[in-house]
């Protein structure tokens, strides 16, 4: 891998990040909600309300605002929250590791269940299996997923009472955060009841932000498996006495992965963006859950530094995934 | 290779049977309630930040008021025993502060605590607007306090009851700094934090040395259940015992559910339509009162909220200091008539836009297109558009808002001035109708120093402004709570839900 590729990679990569800086900042000023207007009490002036404007750096002309404002983020300091009045990017980094441990989770459950469900369909074509996968498949892809999520709690949580519904981890369980990756924590700490409740607490949200994603990489391994296992290399391993299994785990499926790991890739960011709902719905104490609420007060400083953590994570991953596709891919990585 | 039904709904089977057991680890025992809170708080430092009323349920179970108040809106004594002004200008007060309090760290409470809280909101925003009319605090002994205002504000010690109007440890507070105090709070209420979980879940177990007496249930326990869906199963599965804001469709149906009880409480939430006086029909009286008389409450309470409301005639819901039981009545042929002299009629008809909020609150959008109908009826032609709450606070300030415009507004103080006198006073920012007749009704409600006649203003000038159509108040909101049939509890109409409150049969 040339150094080149890598510092074009790290540009564009850079290159977005400021293009996302820019267009939130404008956008959160351009639409209507002035944050001083809301956080006034009952009784403020409009002197009062020109008082905490001007306390949350809120008056200025925008660009001087915006020039302020990227001076502090790459300093690490993205400003106050309107709303909390604490460090915002220290709010946001307490709530990672609940959102990342969520989008992992379901990221894990989708290509793990979309490869598994793939290759199974592939195994068992032409029977009742195989129209089955598909069905679900297409349900999959067409019922967003915040739908799977009510539909989820309805009938897991109140019908069938067989999940918790809200929050991480039992009341019942008294543990300081150690890395704030609940799953770790526990495990950790050697605690297998706790450790059940936060596996339990997890299943449902991240089956529900999971769904879409699996059917995604299901269709995607289902149909590159199907255009592998007709391909001159598998008809002659079959020749040489190779069970249809071996075949497909050990050659076939191999081949097939490569597009699909740019396809998780690029899946990942709008994994990350479903969280959002997810976490209000299952009242997961995430950044999703914290960004609804950060728009409902307008909390600038924070709905700023909740982009560019969102932003990060996704170019990042998408940086990573470039990288692995070059690393597997020689034709990419010599072009 | 192949895979059989049979196979596939043994395994499915097994997993059924095989999951359940997770749920014993969450079981809750009767010495615990777990209540499903439809809103979230991310720092338990009870003074900063702006709120709504509800979510200071988190903070009055951990922390004490300056003053406390009960389910009829009325101030009685808290951590300030007792309190009078000194002056006939009233402004300057002393503060007699209780004694025999002690904080959950053991330490005791006393009026350099209550001077530290009330000098820490004199600094914080947002409700600094209101702390920075105290000019100066004494402290002549160890249990009482000295304090000068600025100028008299009759709403002052509705403020000591009301949102972030809370006591901190100033030892414990300074010791921990802001940022850590917020995650690990002292406070002297019924309450200790156990664990805290921002946006999540608050534990609590009761405060053994509380001053009004220990509550009955030792272990409390707030769920962050924002989804309405999420919380109507949270109560089904009997993961949580009482919720709130259940969609009111479910509400007969839930109430009705083994087990289960439903409360309907009014709440100090009064639904309004505010009139814009730059829409130019509307400098026509009649045009403005024919809008609010084609308006048929009841109807709209019955069918639309399904008796989740209260009608209302004026700005003031019952409770409220200044409430009267004057009525303004439907009459859709008093409606044709004014709006004929106005010089509108059916074929030619009032036209003009109405602002709604969507989901914002119970049935909203649902009650103004009843609404829209209603006025159909009598020759007004009125165009939905829909906003959020922060746009009606961004219309109503660069003044853009449509002709009319509706807004749930919210007074757990009781007192008129956070009621009428905000409503509609032209010199504040709040007020939506303008014209120079209704200051000098609504001024002495914020400078009258007899309470007596203060409120007797306020009471006219409520009914003023509804007679001149200045403001159209439509219902008085009320609340679906619904609990666990063997848990008492009677909800408040400020919309707190406190543990401390509540204990099993």
């Amino acid at each position: 891998m040339s150094v080149r590729y890598l510092l074009g990679r790290v540009g564009l990569a850079l290159l977005s990040l400021w293009g996302v800086t820019v267009l939130a900042f404008v956008v959160l000023r351009v639409i209507p909600g002035d944050p001083a207007l809301l956080m006034a009490p009952v009784g403020a002036s409009q002197a009062d309300i020109a008082e905490i404007r001007a306390q949350f750096g809120l008056s200025g002309p925008i660009w001087l605002q915006y020039v302020a404002w990227v001076w502090g983020t790459v300093r690490g300091r993205f400003g106050k929250s309107l709303w909390l009045q604490q460090d915002a990017i220290r709010v946001i980094l307490e709530r990672l590791p609940a959102t990342l441990e969520l989008a992992l989770a379901a990221l894990v459950l989708a290509v793990a269940g979309g490869i598994l469900v793939g290759v199974l369909s592939v195994l068992w074509r032409r029977t009742w299996f195989e129209s089955a996968t598909l069905g679900v498949g297409t349900l999959g892809l067409s019922i967003p997923n915040f739908i799977w999520g009510l539909l989820f709690i309805v009938f897991f949580g109140a019908l069938l009472r067989w999940l918790p519904i809200s929050g991480r981890i039992a009341p019942d369980f008294d543990m300081a955060p150690l890395t704030g990756f609940l799953l770790v924590d526990t495990l950790l700490r050697r605690d297998p009841g706790a450790f059940a409740s936060v596996t339990a607490h997890l299943i449902l949200p991240a089956a529900a932000l999971a769904l879409p994603l699996l059917a995604v990489v299901f269709r995607a391994v289902r149909s590159d498996l199907l255009t592998a296992v007709n391909e001159e290399y598998v008809v002659m391993e079959r020749m040489k006495g190779l069970g249809e299994l071996r075949i497909i785990f050990w050659r076939a499926l191999k081949n097939a992965l490569i597009p699909t790991t740019t396809l998780v890739g690029v899946q990942f960011g709008f994994l990350i963006g479903g969280t959002v709902l997810i976490e209000a719905i299952f009242s997961w104490p995430g950044i999703g859950q914290l960004t609804l609420a950060a728009f409902q007060y307008r909390d600038f400083p924070l709905i700023q530094g909740i982009v560019v953590v969102y932003a990060v994570t996704v170019i990042l991953t998408n940086f990573l995934v470039d990288l692995g596709y070059a690393f597997l891919n020689p034709k990419v990585r010599y072009a | 290779m192949g895979m059989t039904r049979r196979g596939f709904l043994v395994s499915a089977g097994t997993t059924s049977l095989v999951l359940p057991w997770a749920r014993l680890a969450w079981a809750q025992k009767k010495t615990s309630v777990t209540i499903a809170f439809p809103e979230a708080i991310t720092s338990m430092d009870p003074q900063p930040g702006s709120r709504n009323v509800p979510r200071e349920s988190f903070y009055q179970a951990v922390f004490d008021r300056y003053l406390g108040q009960d389910r009829q809106l009325k101030f009685q004594g808290g951590i300030v025993e007792a309190w009078q002004y000194t002056n006939p200008e009233k402004t300057a007060m002393d503060m007699k502060v209780r004694q025999g309090i002690s904080f959950h760290d053991g330490s005791a409470l006393t009026a350099e605590d209550v001077a530290f809280s009330l000098n820490r909101m004199r600094t914080t925003a947002p409700y600094s607007v209101v702390y920075k009319n105290i000019t100066s605090i004494e402290m002549p002994d160890r249990f009482s306090l000295r304090l000068k205002f600025g100028a008299y504000d009759p709403a002052f010690t509705k403020w000591l009851g009301f949102l972030a109007g809370f006591v901190l440890p100033k030892a414990a507070f300074e010791k921990a700094g802001a940022e850590e105090f917020a995650k690990n709070p002292v406070g002297s209420g019924p309450y200790k934090v156990v664990r805290f979980v921002p946006g999540s879940l608050l534990v609590l177990e009761a405060f053994d040395k509380y001053w009004k007496g220990a509550p009955p249930i030792k272990r409390a326990i707030f769920k962050v259940v924002g989804d309405p869906t999420a919380r109507l199963s949270e109560i089904l599965s009997g993961d949580s015992d009482i919720t709130l804001e259940v969609p009111v469709e479910e509400f007969n149906r839930l109430a009705a559910q083994p087990g289960l009880k439903g409360v309907k409480q009014p709440v100090t939430d009064v639904a309004a339509l505010f009139v814009s006086p730059r829409f130019e029909p509307f400098q026509k009286e009649e045009a403005r009162l024919a809008v609010h008389h084609a308006i048929d409450k009841k109807t709209l309470v019955d069918k639309v909220l399904l008796g989740f409301g209260i009608p209302l005639s004026t700005t003031e819901a019952p409770l409220y200091e200044a409430y009267t039981d004057f009525s303004f009545p439907y009459n859709p042929d008093r409606a044709r008539d004014l709006l004929g002299k106005a010089g509108y009629s059916k074929s030619n008809p009032l036209r003009l836009k109405a602002m709604t909020t969507k989901g914002a609150k119970t049935k909203d959008f649902e009650v103004m297109t009843a609404i829209t109908q209603m006025w159909k009826d009598v020759g007004i032609e009125a165009e939905l558009e829909i906003i959020t709450i922060p746009q009606f606070f961004q219309h109503r300030s660069a003044k853009t808002i449509a002709p009319l415009a509706l807004y749930f507004w919210s007074n757990s103080t009781g007192d008129p001035i956070n009621s009428v006198g905000h409503m509609t006073r032209n010199k504040g920012p709040f007020k939506v109708w303008e014209s120079p007749d209704v200051d000098p009704k609504v001024d002495p409600i914020f400078m009258e120093t007899d309470e007596r006649k203060r409120i007797g203003a306020a009471k006219e000038a409520a009914r003023y402004v509804i007679e001149r159509g200045y403001i159209i108040p439509l219902y008085q909101v009320v609340m679906p709570v619904i609990m666990k049939k063997d848990l008492v509890y009677e909800p408040y109409s400020q919309g707190f839900v406190l543990p401390q409150d509540m204990s099993w049969t």
